[in-house]
């Protein structure tokens, strides 16, 4: 591990060069440029007001943002994982010719990732005083669902980079298995309202992605404390994740060139 | 000071394919995960400011120690140092980012290649300069064309001019102009004295240009590592010797794939100028057996034999033409140990058959310098041993042919010292018209055999040839041409004879017997020619300066006293011997000599041989 923190200061300058070129270059040639970035979200928004109101009905308190929040969120760890399965191919070129420590271009895919998340979440602090959703020290509680959000990711991304690797196909499969777990995760609807118990608490407790999505609502939007119990032991499974995905990375990388 | 410094170094991979989810599921096996090493406990220091080349065949492991120390492969074990020095990799296709613009993909590879952002800036310019791209510098990748990319990578490693370089393949990017300018920036980023450079090719010509040590690689170990013409040289060698192994593989190949031709037959001789049995029994098969096909199996691609015919076929040694050869002739003949350098397996219905060129000779068989397998394998191959004496039989048994048939009918080369008429005649005009050997003068040949490995004719007395030809005038009166031939394998080794003024060397002729039949006088030492000599009744001597010494180390049959010719052991026996030459008690000798040795040769060797031939091909009469 400490060869990893060592990596991570290395490859520093790296990491950041490379997220700002990637995300130069998805909207190089368009007309409005890095307006994009900002106005993505914002449009998207207002896609989801019109189909959460118009469609669903007022469906929860706050409901396009409540949407808005899932989505992004998920998007986060959905755009993260489905890229590291292909990233070790999509870098061919690269590792092939330089070393470069493979977790490193996770890092890189999570960078971009969170850049949109974070402009994302601009516009839901924007939102908040619109739909008049009231100010309190609960909203704090989201920092440390960010970090577990982002340290879960890395665990799984890190797991399905190596797999990826090895089995050529796992790709299709894990965009549908994301699918599934897509609806799983309660975004266009609240888990603790909608599903019937036991199944609710079920698929809060069972499911990381629902658990940290709701969490970051009720802090964000509904006023409530978040159960730093279950929050900690997401933490672990990922950290946990993490150490293992690095490790087998560690261990098989100097293969991986070959295999593909 | 080292710059790379690489101790025991292991890489392995494992083989493991990327797998559908579908062949996982379906493989109860567990996937197999050979492993494979690439590199086998390699450790070298190289210097800094040293120029190594790095060859060997592919997939000896060159690219995967290239790529170690590029540190793209972590290493199983052992240690890579590169003592803080930045390395770049230089090969052909490079890794760029497509989506990204030039520009970002400058920054990204020198930030890999462990320079700083500021760094990277100072040298910005002159990268754009040099790779000649403009305002396409700007544009992503992907819509580059494949010269500009290769230009882009160049240009990067090129002017970012890295501690150590390491090059895979001498890079011959872009356009010819382009080609030349990189060529010559590369032989000038070589050139720096600082800077550390390794270089695979297989081109012996680069590496001989640009390296001063070379380091050669086989199946992951080195094999060589040194100054650059000797390693060089060994791999050549090596090369040339796998290549030969190769050839050796299409051995089984052909053995399935041909059917044996009932009418070819193969001649195989040891030597393209000292072969008259192979020689005289082509010509007889050409002329007497018109719908039989003759393969020559030759040394060298441009062996000329002076034999041409539709019916007459050159194969090269080892080619795959050869060995189809080998296995589509129902006869093969053999005048030495050729068949036995391989194992060769040959068809049921083949015939081998063998023939010495000593024959009466005093040189003992079963002590030729030959290794062991060769004669046994020679014994199990052969079917039938060719002779021309009871006294031959004896030495095919008593050496390695202990239990092959034995056909006494004499030797085909020997023929021609029976036939009188004009062939004899214009045999013999042929030597003195190639030798313009004046008209009425004697011919004495001297052709002594060859000069054993542990025996250094620098000891012994040379013959001198004036004396010699004064002698011989004395006795047998008119003038002499001395005509001198070192045996085939002492080619150009034995000045004395080969260059001694006054003679005339007669080394590149072809047949021997032809030079006997012109000679009138004929003198050696321990070569078994002077016993088919002896059929033609002439007067021949012996020159033999270390007698006792050849005997030891040589081994012979009988003492030289039991020959019918004089013996002397220096320059004055010999001309004493000559002078005291007696005609009459010589031919009584050699009249007893023959019977002695039981010789049945009569002229009619090749007959007899095509009569046996036909009898094995199934033909009658």
């Amino acid at each position: 591990m400490r060869k990893f923190w060592k990596n991570i200061k290395r490859y520093k300058s790296y990491i950041i060069y490379a997220t700002k070129a990637n995300l130069k270059s998805e909207v190089a040639g368009s007309y409005l440029n890095w307006l994009w970035w900002i106005l993505d979200p914002l449009l998207f928004m207002l896609v989801y007001s019109f189909v959460a109101l118009i469609v669903f009905g007022k469906g929860e308190p706050y409901f396009p943002v409540f949407v808005f929040i899932g989505l992004n969120s998920w998007n986060f760890f959905n755009k993260s994982v489905n890229r590291s399965v292909k990233i070790i191919r999509t870098y061919k070129g690269t590792i092939s010719k330089v070393y470069i420590p493979k977790y490193v271009l996770i890092l890189i895919a999570m960078m971009e990732n969170l850049f949109k998340m974070a402009v994302a979440f601009v516009w839901v602090l924007v939102m908040l005083p619109i739909y008049r959703v009231p100010v309190s020290w609960h909203m704090v509680n989201a920092i440390p669902i960010f970090l577990t959000m982002a340290v879960f990711t890395f665990g799984c991304s890190s797991i399905m980079l190596h797999a990826g690797v090895y089995i050529a196909d796992l790709s299709n499969i894990i965009t549908v298995l994301l699918r599934l777990v897509f609806y799983m995760s309660g975004i266009f609807y609240s888990i603790s309202n909608r599903v019937e118990e036991p199944y609710g608490t079920y698929l809060l407790n069972l499911n990381p992605m629902a658990f940290l999505i709701n969490g970051l609502r009720e802090s964000l939007l509904y006023n409530h404390m978040v159960n730093y119990g279950m929050l900690s032991v997401i933490f672990l499974i990922g950290c946990i994740l993490s150490v293992i995905g690095i490790k087998t990375i560690d261990k098989h990388e100097n293969s991986y060139v070959k295999v593909i | 000071m080292n710059a790379i410094e690489v101790r025991d170094l292991h890489i392995s991979y494992k083989t493991i394919k990327a797998k559908s989810i579908k062949k996982t599921l379906f493989s109860l096996k567990k996937s197999t995960t050979d492993r494979f090493e690439a590199v086998r406990g390699v450790s070298f220091d190289i210097k800094k400011g040293e120029i190594v080349g790095l060859i060997g065949k592919n997939g000896s492991g060159k690219s995967t120690l290239l790529r170690s120390l590029a540190g793209i492969f972590s290493p199983d074990s052992g240690v890579i140092e590169t003592n803080g020095n930045n390395v770049s990799l230089l090969s052909i296709g490079v890794g760029f980012q497509n989506e990204l613009t030039g520009r970002d993909n400058i920054f990204l590879s020198g930030l890999l290649l462990g320079f700083t952002k500021e760094q990277i800036q100072e040298k910005y310019e002159e990268i754009v300069r040099f790779s000649e791209l403009g305002d396409f510098i700007n544009a992503p990748v992907k819509t580059y064309s494949s010269g500009m990319h290769s230009k882009l990578a160049f240009s990067i490693t090129a002017v970012l001019e890295t501690d150590i370089m390491l090059i895979d393949e001498i890079l011959s990017v872009g356009d010819r102009k382009f080609k030349k300018k990189s060529y010559a920036k590369m032989q000038e980023l070589i050139s720096n004295e600082d800077r550390t450079v390794m270089i695979v090719s297989h081109s012996a010509d680069t590496i001989k240009k640009l390296c001063n040590r070379v380091i050669w690689l086989n199946d992951g170990k080195i094999v060589a590592d040194g100054e650059t013409s000797e390693t060089l040289k060994q791999y050549n060698e090596y090369m040339d010797y796998q290549e030969a192994l190769m050839a050796k593989a299409d051995k089984a190949y052909w053995y399935n794939k041909v059917e044996v031709k009932e009418k070819q037959i193969l001649l195989y001789p040891t030597f393209a100028r000292y072969c008259d049995d192979i020689r005289y029994l082509c010509k007889y098969i050409l002329k007497h057996c018109p719908d039989w096909e003759v393969v020559w199996v030759k040394r060298r691609e441009n062996e000329k034999i002076g034999i041409s015919s539709e019916r007459l076929r050159m194969v090269l040694e080892k080619t795959p033409e050869f060995y189809r050869a080998i296995y589509s002739s129902k006869i093969i003949l053999d005048d030495g140990m050729n068949m036995a350098k391989e194992d060769i397996k040959k068809h049921a219905e083949q015939r081998f058959y063998k023939i010495l060129r000593g024959s009466l000779g005093i040189k003992d068989v079963s002590r030729e310098p030959l290794s062991q397998r060769k004669k046994i394998r020679s014994g199990r191959m052969v079917d039938y041993c060719i002779s021309n004496s009871a006294f031959e039989t004896e030495a095919y048994r008593s050496s390695f042919w202990k239990e092959n048939k034995v056909l006494e009918i004499g030797h085909p080369r020997n023929d021609a010292l029976f036939a009188e008429g004009p062939a004899r005649e214009e045999q013999i005009a042929r030597v003195r018209r190639t030798y313009k050997i004046p008209e009425g003068s004697k011919i004495a040949l001297y052709a002594p055999t060859y000069r054993e490995k542990s025996m250094d004719p620098k000891d012994w007395e040379q013959i001198d040839f004036g004396r010699l030809k004064e002698a011989l005038s004395q006795r047998f009166g008119g003038t002499f041409t001395i005509l001198a031939r070192t045996h085939r394998k002492d080619r150009g080794k034995w000045p004395e004879v080969e260059k001694a003024p006054g003679v005339v060397n007669v080394n590149n002729y072809p047949e021997l017997t032809e030079l006997m039949l012109s000679c009138d006088v004929a003198i050696t030492d321990y070569s078994s020619w002077i016993y088919d000599f002896l059929i033609l009744g002439r007067p021949g001597f012996l020159y033999a300066p270390n007698a006792q010494e050849y005997h030891e180390k040589r081994g012979l049959y009988y003492p030289l006293e039991e020959t019918p010719f004089p013996v002397a052991a220096n320059m004055e026996g010999l001309v004493k011997n000559i002078r005291e030459f007696e005609e009459e008690g010589f031919q009584e000798k050699a009249k007893a000599f023959l019977e002695e040795k039981g010789c049945r040769e009569n002229g009619t060797a090749c007959e007899s041989l095509v009569a046996h031939f036909r009898g094995e091909m199934g033909e009658r009469g």
